[in-house]
């Protein structure tokens, strides 16, 4: 039975991590390439 | 085409003979393979005797990504690139004469990697119509696979990490093949011509490969 | 049609979850372990599904007519999404077969062929990491892409051919076919596959968005910083 839950758990938590890891990703290029607000004097 | 590709391999070959680099550090590379694997397997002499086919081919693919680094090392210079791309050769000639002098390289390893284990291993090198034969095949496809791998990771700072990573893979099923042919012919058993298929599929896969993308590939590398 | 996705997909793997570890029953054969049937086979199925994609949009980028960008970023995207998938295929089916055959691993032509497909795989993400300049990696990437996928029919083969020789233990007769489906068991079944095509799509959307982001960070990304800093430069400095 643990085998199952085990299974089970790595699948999940793997997948969820990977999402995870996918919308922090995009979370941070947004921050990223927001940043251009602030002309520089010759802009 | 073949006139451009004789040239390339020509000028790889003349190169190494002056710097005898597959002589003095590959070759003798392979051979310490050998050496340590009888002393993974505790040098126990009916294991190596029988896992010599397997081992023999696994030494070879070892020395066959170092003969390829070796190939691309020769360009990678600064403008030495440039000069191959900029010289008028056809592009798959340069990888047939790339891939011919990698093949040749790798041939004469070979031949003393076969002693080598005769020797140390006491394996009883008979059937040698199919063994050079299998080996002229995997030779070849080991050769086509390795330039355009080479090439794909020409260029690139960790090329020599790299350029293993993506080549073992790709080339396992030639290590299978190749390894059963020998070891089915070390030991005088049927059924070696159905692996040479293998073989063949693979030698003709990965030239028509390396003829179609070599040229694009070449641009920018 | 992402929100749909994930919804979808966070909607049917929890069903899948509840349905596969609880309200299924066990099989006569295999007892409780055929409840990972239900992640398993799915996974499996998502993994090659996603090399699929990634072969066919280096097809499509390598051919002058319908060359473009978007064929690189899905590639790389579903790549990556299908090393993931792939390492979990290995890893439910290292736990299936445990219990099941005694041992963490086989070298039937299935294993072998997907282990060697996620080595080919970690191998094209590794070479796009390393190439800097975007148009010679997308033109790289997608000859190693396409190569390695091709190799797959080869390296099945020669492996099928392996392993008729030398005939493992009967214990291990790797079939997966071998649970005697019905009723709530094939109906969660085809839920979990359905499930997790879903969260590919879903994972696909995004992460196909974040290359696109991330080829502008590549293209603007210095004249951004650059214009931060002389931002904190004017403060301290002679007029604007």
């Amino acid at each position: 039975m643990s085998y199952v839950a085990a299974g089970y758990a790595l699948t999940f938590v793997t997948l969820g991590s990977y999402a995870l890891w996918v919308l922090r990703r995009r979370r941070s290029l947004d921050r990223l390439l927001r940043t251009d607000g602030r002309p520089g004097p010759d802009r | 085409m073949f006139r451009d590709a004789a040239l390339v391999a020509g000028k790889d070959l003349r190169v190494e003979w002056r710097s005898r680099v597959g002589a003095q550090q590959v070759l003798p590379f392979a051979l310490v393979v050998l050496v340590i694997f009888a002393f993974a397997l505790d040098a126990n002499h009916n294991l190596l005797q029988t896992a010599s086919a397997g081992l023999y081919w696994v030494a070879v693919l070892f020395a066959g990504v170092l003969t390829v680094q070796r190939s691309f090392a020769l360009e990678a210079p600064d403008g030495l690139r440039d000069g191959l791309r900029l010289s008028g050769l056809d592009p798959a000639g340069i990888f047939l004469g790339k891939a011919a002098a990698v093949a040749g390289q790798l041939a004469v390893l070979e031949v003393f990697l076969a002693g080598g284990i005769a020797v140390l291993y006491s394996a009883s090198l008979h059937g040698v119509v199919l063994l050079v034969l299998s080996a002229a095949l995997a030779t070849i496809g080991l050769a086509a696979a390795g330039t355009v791998y080479g090439i794909v990771a020409a260029g690139l700072g960790v090329r020599e990490t790299l350029l293993p990573l993506l080549l073992l893979p790709v080339v396992a099923p030639v290590l299978l093949a190749a390894g059963k042919v020998w070891e089915i012919t070390l030991q005088s058993g049927p059924g070696a011509w159905g692996w040479m298929r293998i073989l063949v599929v693979f030698a003709v896969v990965y030239l028509a490969a390396g003829v179609l993308a070599f040229g694009p590939l070449l641009e920018e590398s | 049609m992402r929100r749909l996705l994930g919804i979808g997909s966070a909607v049917g793997l929890t069903l899948t979850a509840v349905l596969g570890l609880f309200v299924t029953p066990p099989d006569r054969v295999m007892g409780t372990l055929v409840r990972l049937l239900y992640v398993h086979p799915s996974v499996a199925w998502v993994a090659y599904l996603a090399f699929g994609v990634t072969a066919l949009a280096c097809i499509c980028y390598l051919w002058p007519r319908t060359r473009a960008p978007f064929w690189d970023r899905l590639a790389v995207s579903s790549a990556e999404i299908g090393v993931v998938f792939c390492a979990l295929t290995l890893a439910t089916g290292s736990i299936w077969g445990r219990p099941t055959w005694g041992v963490w691993w086989a070298w039937d032509a299935r294993l072998t062929t997907t282990a060697l497909l996620l080595a080919l795989f970690i191998g094209y993400l590794a070479l796009r990491r390393v190439t800097v300049d975007p148009g010679a990696r997308a033109r790289r990437s997608a000859v190693a892409g396409l190569v390695a996928f091709a190799d797959v029919p080869i390296v099945h083969m020669s492996v099928v051919w392996w392993n008729t020789l030398h005939q493992p233990a009967t214990v291990l007769r790797p079939s997966l076919a071998s649970p005697t489906v019905s009723g709530s068991m094939a109906w969660t079944l085809f839920l979990s596959f359905v499930s997790f095509t879903l969260l590919y799509g879903w994972l696909l959307v995004h992460r196909y968005q974040n290359s696109v982001l991330e080829s502008r960070l590549e293209d603007e990304g210095m004249e951004i910083a650059l214009a931060e800093r002389w931002a904190e430069a004017v403060p301290s400095g002679a007029g604007r």
